[in-house]
This record gives C-alpha cells, structure tokens and sequence, in this order.
C-alpha cells in the first residue's frame, strides 16, 4: 500500500509542476491512469529505449528504488555467448536499469549471476560486466558457495531447502531481468526460470522435479519488478543457442510486478499456449501470481 | 667484471623463476597466450619436443641453450631452468633458517646414476614412450609440482582474502574456484619437492647432476665449451672457500681442478675467492667445441668414443626395468576393461571408460601420448578445470598428462587455451573455428540411469549445456522429453557429462583415438521478426 500511496503522491507532484516524461495528449492521459498498470508491454524500440518508455509509465523507477536502498539486479548471464545470439540478457538494457536505479537515488546496484558456464568468460562475453561498470554497478560472482545462505521455503512443494545468493536475502530491492527464450526442456525460459541462477545448487532443481522447483523458487522472495527483455528471442536451440541464426529480433519487452503475469504474456509472444508450460500453473497455485491476463491492466506502447 | 656475474645470474635466474611460476600459478588468466609461448621458449625439453613436431623456427629456443652451453657451460642450470632455481631458492632459505652452516665439500661424481637415468629418459624414446623423459625433465617438474601442489595452495589464500572482503560487500576480489587434482596424480610431484628439498638442502644441486637429463646432457656439451671456470693454481692459496659454496660440490682442491660437467655456472665461487684464482678461461684444448672446429673447416671431427662397460650394463638393466613396467601396466589395463559396464542392483549402469578424452588439438591418443612430457601448463591454464592430470587414464605411456576430466568441469566452447600454451607440440595450435568442430570423444546415453526415465520428470541439463545441440530432446510418454545423441555433431566437450545431476551419469563421453571433425551444426535461419500486435 505504501507504494501505491507514493506513486499517487509523485503522480499528483508530476502533473502539478508540469512534468510530464511523455509528450502529447494520449501520452499525459495515459499518465494519469499509470498507477493500475499490472504489466507494460512495450514493441519496436531499442532495449533501452523501450525500457525508458514502460517505466516512465509506471511512475518511474523511483516507484521501486527509494533513495539510500540496495538493489540487486538479476539478469541471465548464465551462457558464454556474444549478445547477438540472445542467450543472455541485452546489456544496453541492463545498463539503463542500473543507470535509472541510481538516479533514483539506490546506494549500490549489484549485479550476478549463477552462471552455467565458465562465469568470468560469461560476465565479460555477454557484455554485461562492462555495461554494469559503466554504468557505475558492483559485478559480483555467482560462483562462491560462500555467498550463499540456506534457507526454508515454507511455501514449496518440493524445494523447501535450499541456498540462495546473499544479495537476494540482503538487497532492498530486487529486480529481475529474464531474456524470453527458448528452452530445451521446460519450452520457454523468462522469468521464472531465471531464478535458478540465484540459487547455489542448480542440480536440485534438475533431479527433483524441474518444473515445480522453478515455481518453488520465487516462494521466498518475489522479485520486486521483473522486466523481461524479448528484444532478441531464441525460438529454438535454447537456452544456449548455436548462432544467431536461432533469434528473431522481435523488439519487445515487458514489465510488470507480476512474476506469473510477466511469464505468461512472455509465452504468448513467444507463441505458445500458456496452458502447456507447466511451470506457470505451479506458480499461479504457489500464489506468485496469475495466469489470467484477461484480469490485468494491460499497458500497450508501440514505439 | 668478474664480480658482477653472481648478480646478473641471479637477476636472470629470479626474472625466469617468477615469469615461470606466474604462468603455473595463473596468476593473470587473461593474458595473451603469446607471453606463455615467450616466457617457455627457452625450456630445453619442450623446445626440442616442440621442435621435432612441428619443425618451426619459432621453437628453436633450444639452439640458444646450447649455443651458451657451448660458450660456458650449464648457464641454463642456473639462470632459466625453473627447477634449478627452486632449489637455490630452497638452498637459500635453508640457509637463513638453520643454525648450522651449510658448507659444501667437493663430492665425487656419480657417473654411473648419471648415466642410467640418462638412459632411462632417452632409450623409451626411440621406444615411443616419452613418459621417463617426462618424468624426469626439470621444467615439466617444476610444472607439475606449482600446478598440482602450489596453484591450490595461491587459490586457498586467494579465496581467504576474498571472502574476507565480501564479509564487509567489497566484491572486487572474486574467489577462484578450487580445482585440485586427484590424490594418486599428486603422489609423483610430492615426491619429487620432497626429494628436491632434501637433496638441495643437503647437498646442493645433486639431483642436477645426478638425476636430472638436461643436466646430463648439457654437462656432456659443456665438455667442449669455448670458456670454463678454472682455478688458477698461482694464485689459489686453498683456502676453500670456494668449494665451500660450491653447491654442485665439483671443486676438487686437492688437484686444484673443476669438474665442470657438474658445474651449473652459479659464480658463487668466482664471488667468493678473494684472490681472483678462480674464474672464466679460454679452454682451446684437443676435445674442445666442435662448431669452432667446424666453423674453421674442420668439419665432423669424429669425437674419442669411450666405451664404459658399467653404462652398457646400466642401459641393459633399463631396458629390462622398462619393459617390466609395460608389463604392469597391460595388466592393470585389462582389470579395468573387464570391470567396465558392470550392472548396478538397483537396474543403473556405472560408468566405466574405455579412453579418456585428450586435449582438443592433441590429434590423437598416440600423437599425444608420446610427445607430451605432463608438464601441466594446460592444466594451469584451463579455465574450465577440465583439463586434470592423469593418473592411469592413460595407462602407463601417458603417466601423469593432462586428459578430460567431465568430474571437474568441461571444455569451453569457445576456448582453445591449452593448445595456446602448449610448449611441446603434444597439444598443436587451433584456430576457434577449427575448435568447434574438433571432436575429441562422443557422448553415450544411458537411458536407464537417466532422471527423466527413473523420476519421470524433466531435466534436459545435458540438452541444455550442449554447444552444438548434438544432444536433442525428443518426446517422452506424455509431458516429457528425453535426450538423443547425434554423434555427428558431438565434438566430446563433457559439458553433458558434467551436469548430468543423475548418479551414476547418464550421459558420458567415451574418448576418440584420433579425434575427429564433427559435422558443422545445422543452422536453420528464422523467418518472422518484429510483432504487429501483441497476442495478449
């Protein structure tokens, strides 16, 4: 509630000095109502562009940073790829997230990653080490199980135990940042799964039951936002890619609070009936969110 | 003048010494692989080696060593053999901590050992076996004992200090992660620090000039140097200071004579006679330096030929010795093929390899085998971890060389480091495309161990790690999927074999005898692009 009340306050702030991010009438109408936004889906833009675009209707970025707090940003670094063959999140767009988190005002923005190849060759080879030291983030490894705390997950099924990076359990804030992608075994990888990179022992999840340790995962702590990049889609070959020849450039992204929501939407875009990728139902009745995108305020913006 | 060839030995000797050892360590992961090709060029051994294999200029260092052998004698003994120098620098500290002094006194040589170990490294050659030259050459010990032994030991401190900073959120000192190698491979490069630290403690450089082949050989050449240490006996009082830091033990004040096959060119002496009796002569005597003879154009002057009965007997007993340790070894060969595929009570499979898989651009098991000397700068230097130290993998012809172990990590997709660094042409040059498509083994499947067959839920981490997606998932029963090989494409990397969370693995990756190239994988370009409408 507390946020609610501040990004009513900062609307009514915003349009009382007459600051308006977007221009023309549609865009200061849309302004008015962003506030019972459930998810924004943003289209043919750059990464970074879309992204400047759909938090701005959201009040910005200030609605999740408060000044002085620590956010942990989560994106998929988890293959050593180049950014164009889409196994790893966009870095522009990683870049602009932390330059708007600190804007805001955070104290330190880290950023990591649990990563399934070699992690210094993913870091520097996906390109997002460099984009989160320009833009003035800590980069801290994924590969130390000494970073990592146990702890219960009252809520699973089956993970009820396991280790999570410390970042996850200490930041103020945490904001997730999948790459819509395909996936060899669960169909589609975005938000959800991009959890299993916060977590220490990935095999858990591979012995015991993918799918709903996927939807276990976020039971102990949901991320805060999720923004979920579908500027590059790997349709097939995931969630490594061969080349790039696997991607479509569908410009795309998504953001919403709603970690089942932002899935489901991203399973449509991929193209996929939602209804098949086990993982989304087991989270909807793991209560991380809803399936039903009929039931959410849907925010469109074409660029 | 003569008083500044103990500093500049030792300016040499300490430079060789940390560049080598900043390699082993990995102390800069990211260096260019060019400074390895540099800072090993000069390593007698793995320069011939390298030389013999692939014939290039550019792997000659071995000709300046013993161009300055034949100018003074060992000089690489004491200035760029990094196993040398380790024992002075043990020498050194032993010193400073005990109480007692540690003199030296002229010892007699030990021809006989000298020469059966000089046997024992190069008659397997002409065998095909390299494994005693390797066992034996000082740089690949030097190698094997700061890669398996030291290396953990810098990472344990590393990651002491990191994490000490991450305890107060200072990340900018990540841990390394901690690869040691298998106990049995270590058994060797602990033996031989211990053997060194004792011999070098005890009596300076006896395992120099004893055990060791390079020093060996390049005492032989030192016999025709153009300029060596003598003691002028107008000036010598016998004072013995001289010999008494004499850590090859090769001066002989009773005769007032050098034995300079044994001398290692330290300067020590040179340093310490105060009477200026002792130092560098031209030595222009009958047996001395062929290339000035050749040079002036007296070319293949046949050389005396002493024939020792007690070094015949020597090389016979080798023979015997080596041919007995072939013997234990097709032994232990067989036990382990039999006991391969053995079926578990519980309806798995363990997993029991026929070959293991050697380093990708090592060309085949045979080309391998025989030409590398496990020095282990591969295993330093791969960031995967995979590349491990054998133990028997190989059986006895590759004792103790790097091969694939999937246990401890897999091969990177896009990394060919250890064919960058390799000094000895065991593991030869490939360009990243060549890598790619370089198979080094093919995966197997074993469908009764897998996950997805045993719990009937999805798993599909091999599928996933697979860089070429030679591991497909196809349907299986209702909801799942189930990997398949296409061992076309399969280029052996492990990454399957190493995530495989079932135990036993379901998935391994049996080691080709020549490797192989792998189909380039079937890249389908996708159609549609940007989205007109959202589908939501």
């Amino acid at each position: 509630m507390e946020r609610r009340n501040f990004i009513k306050k900062s609307i009514g702030a915003g349009i009382a000095i007459g600051v308006g991010l977007n221009t023309g009438i549609a865009g200061n109408l849309s302004e008015i109502k962003r506030n019972a936004y459930d998810l924004v889906a943003i289209k043919g833009g750059e990464a970074e562009d879309m992204f400047k675009k759909g938090i701005a209707s959201l009040g910005g970025m200030k609605s999740f940073v408060k000044p002085n707090q620590t956010v942990v940003v989560k994106p998929n670094i988890g293959w050593d790829t180049s950014p164009e063959k889409g196994a790893d999140t966009n870095p522009n767009l990683i870049y602009e997230i932390i330059k708007h988190c600190y804007n805001a005002g955070a104290k330190k923005v880290y950023v990591f990653d649990n990563t399934c190849n070699n992690w210094q060759k993913c870091y520097k080879n996906s390109g997002i080490e460099d984009a989160v030291k320009n833009a003035g983030g800590v980069i801290v490894t994924g590969k130390d199980e000494g970073l990592y705390q146990e702890v219960e997950l009252k809520n699973a099924k089956i993970l009820s135990k396991t280790k999570l990076h410390e970042l996850i359990l200490s930041s103020d804030v945490f904001i997730n940042v999948p790459v819509l992608k395909n996936h060899n075994s669960t169909t589609v990888s975005c938000a959800m799964k991009n959890l299993m990179g916060t977590v220490w022992d990935r095999s858990f999840f591979h012995k015991n039951g993918l799918s709903q340790c996927i939807a276990d995962c976020p039971t102990y702590r949901k991320p805060d936002l999720n923004i979920v990049d579908a500027y590059r889609v790997m349709k097939t070959n995931g969630p490594r890619g061969i080349s790039p020849n696997d991607c479509i450039t569908m410009k795309a992204q998504l953001i919403s609070t709603d970690i089942v929501a932002v899935d489901t939407a991203a399973v449509r875009l991929f193209g996929i009936n939602p209804e098949d990728i086990t993982y989304l139902s087991k989270g909807q009745s793991n209560n991380l969110g809803t399936m039903d995108l009929k039931s959410l305020n849907i925010y469109r913006i074409s660029i | 003048m003569q008083k500044l060839y103990k500093p500049l030995r030792i300016i040499i000797a300490i430079f060789s010494f940390l560049s080598l050892s900043f390699i082993f360590l990995d102390l800069n992961p990211d260096m260019n692989s060019i400074w390895y090709k540099i800072i090993t060029w000069y390593q007698l051994i793995p320069s011939v080696n390298s030389f013999i294999r692939t014939a290039e200029f550019l792997s000659a260092g071995f000709i300046i060593v013993i161009i300055l052998t034949l100018l003074w004698g060992r000089i690489y003994c004491s200035m760029f053999c990094p196993l040398g120098i380790f024992q002075d620098i043990i020498n050194f500290f032993a010193k400073k901590l005990s109480k007692k002094k540690i003199r030296f006194k002229y010892a007699r040589p030990k021809k006989k050992l000298r020469y059966l170990f000089l046997a024992l490294a190069v008659i397997p050659l002409f065998l095909g076996s390299i494994t005693f030259l390797g066992l034996l050459d000082p740089y690949s010990n030097f190698g094997r004992i700061f890669t398996n032994l030291f290396k953990p030991a810098y990472i344990v401190l590393h990651n002491f200090t990191g994490d000490l900073l991450m305890k107060i959120h200072i990340y900018s000192v990540p841990t390394k992660e901690l690869v040691y190698a298998s106990l049995e491979s270590i058994i060797y490069p602990l033996l031989i620090l211990g053997i060194i630290t004792w011999l070098s403690v005890k009596w300076g450089r006896l395992y120099c000039n004893t055990i060791c082949p390079v020093g060996t050989f390049l005492g032989f050449l030192s016999k025709f140097s153009l300029f060596k240490i003598k003691i002028d006996q107008n000036k010598c009082i016998k004072c013995a200071k001289c010999s008494a830091v004499c850590k090859s033990q090769c001066i002989e004040l009773k005769t007032q004579e050098i034995d300079f096959t044994r001398c290692v060119g330290c300067f020590n002496c040179i340093d310490k006679c105060e009477h200026k009796a002792i130092g560098f002569h031209l030595s222009l005597k009958k047996d001395t330096l062929p290339i000035i003879k050749i040079i002036s154009g007296k070319k293949n002057i046949p050389q005396k030929k002493e024939t020792d009965l007690s070094k015949r007997i020597f090389f016979g007993e080798s023979i015997l010795f080596l041919s007995a340790l072939t013997g234990i070894s097709a032994k232990s060969e067989q036990q382990r093929r039999q006991k391969n595929r053995e079926r578990n009570g519980n309806g798995t499979t363990r997993i029991e390899k026929q070959h293991p898989c050697s380093p990708p651009g090592s060309v085949s098991l045979k080309h391998f085998n025989n030409t590398c000397t496990a020095c282990n700068l591969c295993v330093a230097a791969c960031p995967g971890g995979v590349l491990q130290p054998s133990f028997l993998q190989y059986g006895l012809e590759g004792f103790l060389q790097p091969y694939m172990e999937p246990k401890k990590g897999y091969c990177s997709f896009d990394c060919t480091k250890c064919s960058d660094v390799c000094p000895c042409g065991a593991i030869l040059p490939l360009s990243i495309e060549k890598k790619h498509t370089t198979q080094i083994g093919i995966a197997h499947f074993v469908e009764h161990n897998c996950v997805v067959f045993r719990e009937g839920t999805l798993c599909g981490a091999c599928s996933e790690h697979c860089p070429t997606k030679a591991l497909k998932m196809i349907p299986y029963g209702k909801d799942l999927n189930i990997p398949v090989v296409d061992s076309e494409l399969c280029i052996g990397c492990g990454a399957c074999e190493h995530v495989c969370p079932a135990d036993p693995k379901a998935i391994f990756v049996e080691g080709n005898i020549i490797q192989l190239t792998a189909k380039k994988p079937i890249q389908k370009k996708q159609k549609e692009g940007a989205i007109d409408e959202f589908p939501f």
